[in-house]
């Protein structure tokens, strides 16, 4: 408030320019304000982008805090499989990630994977053991990962793999050379540590569930059924489908393929059978019906096969097997086919022509043309994508390729996710909440939410538009180190190595923190009106709005959007 | 210390040894040199200061405003159209009583865009309240930078330090740099007793009603014309500490003269030359170099001109419709007198100032009683 009056007597008790002998907080310039600046935690793009959830943005925090320990930690909360995410998920989240529309995206699946090589495994709080137990059956990426969180959630659980080792398409399906087999043992070691008891080589029936062992069930048996070019003479040696020649050479049992290898397919099948072919001393083509835009394997996947001397035939129809009087395979007949207009799936359209053929000398083929949904061997039935992983009979789930089109690591994670959800809740006969625990409009969901542990800020997530990258100075992403071309091509060895520390740790320092505070203090520094405090329990940000004016300027040098300007309400 | 250095690393000299303590300010030709010496000054530990980069001289004055609120010695510097995106904070600074130095490189305004040396950028910012220091050598630009931070920390008002674009700025003459221990002699560390204090809330420039405002306003002008004298003070002990000093006005062969040419900046020098041309030539010229020009020091150039006939003033300003800013302030000095005043204008936009066409400036005063008109152009082509 305005003190007393001061009398000055002469000029030189005049102080030499007008200032106040106190503060000017008795002005409320808040009373100006159209528009109040809050301090807000929002979703970044990368967790919406990611099907698995993963916590990305504060995983790359701790990377940065220098805990990598406490970032492994954390990207478990969600994700049990970090070292095989990192090395085989196409990364959908960096494809989200702001930064790439400044320069290129932060390298979050090297990030990812440089974590989990490094950090120290910590066995994870379980909960409050429930007495009750659940039956896995399949241990591929979305049985391992419902097995995990059931654990957590303190569940007793068994899984049942059908094959000698654990891992289903992780183990025999993903080529050494892209994750090598240590790395998946240890992650799955992990989980033995837990608890989880793992059953190989049998498979659940039907009469032993009905024995009362288990309370629940989750199929997560995969799509491994063969979808059939059937061409003509396909049937006789020199023929492989593409997943039993990739689970053969992950078992060792194939260890030479000389000669000319021709690939059918543009998928992810396809393309690991062709690389892996070519290690083993073949001359390999990959032919495909539409062009190589339209190829459904990874973008990178395709490169690197290029890179390591793999010729492709595009606009290609195979037709039939050619084979010689003895039966050996000599070649494949193709149909021409014509690239017409995009379908739904943006995708040219094909026509084949049946009288414009040629033919492709081959001794072995590949038939990578794709898989379809595993049967569940029980008396249930389900939708496809039913995202409460339920079937028509109570206690009996599904999750994974069996039950999505989306057939990758991450979003089989998301499954195992969403099935340990249901299934907890199933046990515990309530409904599961998923707008609660789900990532804003994003495939992934929070276990770390469902479990209380965090609440997931609402709305939508911040855009590039909001981050303001007058703060981020120009970083080339970095770039992996990799096993020198010919090493790759005459062997199973890892290709790509993996980031340094320096590398990683500058990397993290490439990320936005989009919508997520890190105490900067710039909008506390930029307020004109000194309106802006810390918290006293440094948890954010307080605006003081008596002498608020609603500039704005805080949320202009927010360097991520974790501020935003609301209309006052009258 | 000797060094070969061009009039702006004298600049930068001459903040280093003053141990300015935050330097703020935005690149501008001719004047980049300056600051861009000091931040490697600053980068190599050679100064221990902020170095405060921004995206306007607005805003670098700005932030010099707000450091010496803070108490510490601040430094910037510009030129032209960056000068002139200041006025508002060059009112602010002195107004507020603040003892920055700013070195401000002569450079012509546009349009056209020109980057040569004219002197209508500072003296279009002679009504701010800042004193002005025209300096016309390396020497005395490394020495005037010492200086005016002491006149500024002793009258509390901004002081602008001022050289030609290029023909001092850009161009190469031996230096002496002081030793440390004689600029900390000669200017103690900065202290500002009615800095803002952390713990200690104060609001600066808050608003002032119609009871005070004159008031603050007559306080500056009594001190600012107090300025010429303390700067007085402030040469003569330098000149104990380095033998070098600069005076007010610098006259040169004026005692018997009955011609004599005022002008500023580096001017001082071909213009010397030219008086001793005309010395040899029978002819009684003489030059004041005018040093001071805000506060302007009318007895002192009373003074110096005394034993003059005619007087000249080279202007290489223009106050467009009135003519060169220096013969305008001049005739208002002497008013009460009889003498005739020619005021050339030349020079303008960097065009060169050749002796010959000095010369024939004293021809002109020499050949008539009076001026032909208030100002006369020199050197125009068309």
């Amino acid at each position: 408030m305005l003190g007393e009056l001061i009398q000055f007597r002469s000029i030189e008790e005049l102080p030499d320019s007008p200032v106040t002998l106190g503060t000017t907080l008795w002005n409320p310039t808040g009373t100006w304000r159209s528009v109040r600046p809050v301090h807000v935690a929002r979703l970044s793009p990368c967790m919406l982008g990611c099907p698995a959830g993963n916590p990305i943005e504060s995983f790359i925090r701790k990377i940065e805090e220098g805990d990598v320990d406490g970032a492994l930690a954390l990207i478990r909360e969600e994700n049990p499989l970090p070292a095989v995410c990192g090395r085989v998920c196409f990364h959908p989240c960096e494809r989200a990630c702001n930064r790439g529309e400044m320069d290129a995206p932060v390298a979050i699946h090297e990030l990812e994977r440089w974590v989990a090589d490094r950090g120290k495994w910590r066995p994870p709080a379980l909960g409050k053991e429930t007495g009750k137990s659940v039956a896995v059956v399949g241990s591929g990426p979305a049985g391992l990962t419902a097995a995990y969180h059931l654990r957590r959630l303190g569940h007793a659980v068994t899984v049942f793999e059908k094959e000698e080792g654990l891992g289903g398409l992780l183990r025999y399906g993903i080529p050494a050379y892209r994750l090598p087999k240590d790395v998946l043992d240890r992650e799955i070691g992990y989980l033995r540590k837990m608890g989880i008891v793992f059953k190989t080589g049998v498979t659940l029936t039907e009469d032993d569930y009905e024995k009362g062992e288990f309370q629940a069930v989750l199929f997560a048996v995969g799509a491994q059924r063969f979808r059939d070019p059937k061409l003509v003479h396909q049937e006789g040696k020199g023929v492989w489908k593409a997943l039993t020649f990739l689970k053969e050479v992950n078992e060792g049992k194939i260890d030479d393929l000389t000669g000319k290898v021709v690939v059918i397919g543009g998928g992810n099948a396809a393309i690991d059978a062709a690389r892996c072919a070519l290690r083993l001393g073949g001359t390999v083509t990959v032919a495909y019906r539409r062009m190589r835009e339209d190829m459904p394997a990874f973008d990178e996947e395709v490169t690197a096969a290029e890179a390591e001397g793999i010729s492709f035939v595009f606009l290609a129809a195979p037709q039939s097997v050619k084979r010689d009087g003895k039966g050996e395979v000599t070649g494949i007949g193709f149909a021409r086919t014509k690239a017409g207009s995009l379908d739904a799936s943006g995708r040219h359209k094909i026509t084949v022509d049946p009288h414009d053929t040629f033919t492709i000398e081959a001794d072995t083929v590949i038939l990578a043309t794709g898989e379809e949904p595993d049967e569940i061997p029980w008396q249930v039935d389900y939708k496809p994508e039913t995202t409460r992983c339920e079937t028509d009979r109570p206690g009996v789930f599904v999750a994974g390729d069996v039950v999505g089109d989306q057939r990758t690591v991450a979003y089989a994670i998301g499954w195992g996710k969403r099935a340990a959800v249901a299934i907890d809740a199933f046990l515990q006969g309530k409904e599961a909440e998923l707008g609660k625990i789900a990532l804003s409009e994003g495939e992934g969901i929070s276990m770390r939410a469902y479990r209380g542990d965090v609440t997931i800020p609402e709305g939508e997530a911040v855009s590039f538009e909001e981050v303001n990258d007058f703060y981020f100075p120009d970083v080339n992403r970095a770039n992996p180190r990799r096993l020198p071309m010919a090493q790759r091509v005459s062997g199973f060895k890892e290709v790509v190595k993996g980031l340094s520390k320096p590398q990683a740790v500058r990397e993290a320092g490439r990320c936005f923190h989009c919508g997520d505070c890190v105490m900067c203090d710039n909008c506390l520094i930029f307020c004109p009106d000194i309106a802006i405090a810390r918290k006293e329990d440094a948890s954010g940000y307080e605006v003081d709005l008596d002498h608020c004016k609603g500039c704005g300027i805080c949320a202009r040098e927010c360097p991520r959007g974790a501020i935003i300007m609301v209309e006052e309400r009258v | 210390m000797k060094k070969v250095l061009m009039g702006n690393f004298a600049a930068s000299h001459g903040v280093r040894l003053s141990r300015a303590q935050v330097i703020s300010a935005y690149p501008i030709t001719p004047q980049t040199h300056v600051v861009e010496e000091l931040s490697a000054m600053v980068a190599r530990g050679d100064l221990n200061a902020k170095f405060i980069k921004v995206e306007s001289e607005h805003s670098a004055l700005a932030c010099c405003i707000a450091a010496s609120v803070m108490g510490a010695r601040a430094f910037t510097a510009t030129s032209s159209h960056g000068l002139l995106l200041m006025h508002e904070l060059l009112h602010w600074a002195a107004g507020g009583r603040l003892p920055i130095v700013m070195v401000a490189v002569n450079r012509a305004i546009a349009p056209g865009w020109n980057i040569w040396n004219e002197q209508t950028d500072t003296l279009s910012q002679r009504d701010t309240g800042w004193i002005q220091l025209y300096c016309a050598s390396n020497q005395e630009i490394l020495d005037t930078v010492i200086q005016a931070f002491k006149l500024a920390e002793s009258v509390k008002i901004p002081v602008m330090v001022i050289y030609d674009a290029f023909i001092l700025s850009h161009t190469y003459e031996p230096v002496d740099i002081p030793d440390q221990k004689v600029v900390d002699g000669f200017l103690p560390p900065i202290n500002n007793p009615e800095a803002l204090k952390v713990g200690e809330a104060r609001a600066f420039g808050s608003v002032t009603n119609p009871d005070f405002h004159m008031e603050f306003r007559l306080k500056l002008h009594d001190t600012y014309e107090r300025a010429m004298e303390t700067f007085r003070e402030i040469d003569a002990e330098y000149a104990d500490l380095t033998g070098r000093s600069y005076g007010i006005v610098e006259p040169y062969r004026c005692d018997d003269a009955e011609l004599i040419m005022v002008t500023a900046g580096s001017l001082a020098g071909p213009t010397r030359m030219v008086v001793d041309g005309l010395r040899a030539k029978g002819i009684e010229a003489g030059r004041v170099k005018l040093k001071m020009f805000r506060p302007f020091p009318v007895e002192a150039l009373k003074e110096a001109l005394k034993p003059a006939k005619k007087i000249l003033v080279l202007d290489r300003n223009l106050s467009p419709g009135t003519g060169g800013i220096f013969a305008q302030e001049l005739r208002v000095a002497l008013k009460e007198d009889k003498r005739p005043v020619w005021g050339f204008v030349a020079g303008l936009g960097g065009r060169d100032i050749t002796p010959e066409l000095i010369e024939s400036m004293f021809f002109d005063a020499l050949g008539a009683e009076t001026p032909v008109s208030n100002t006369i152009f020199k050197g125009v082509r068309l």
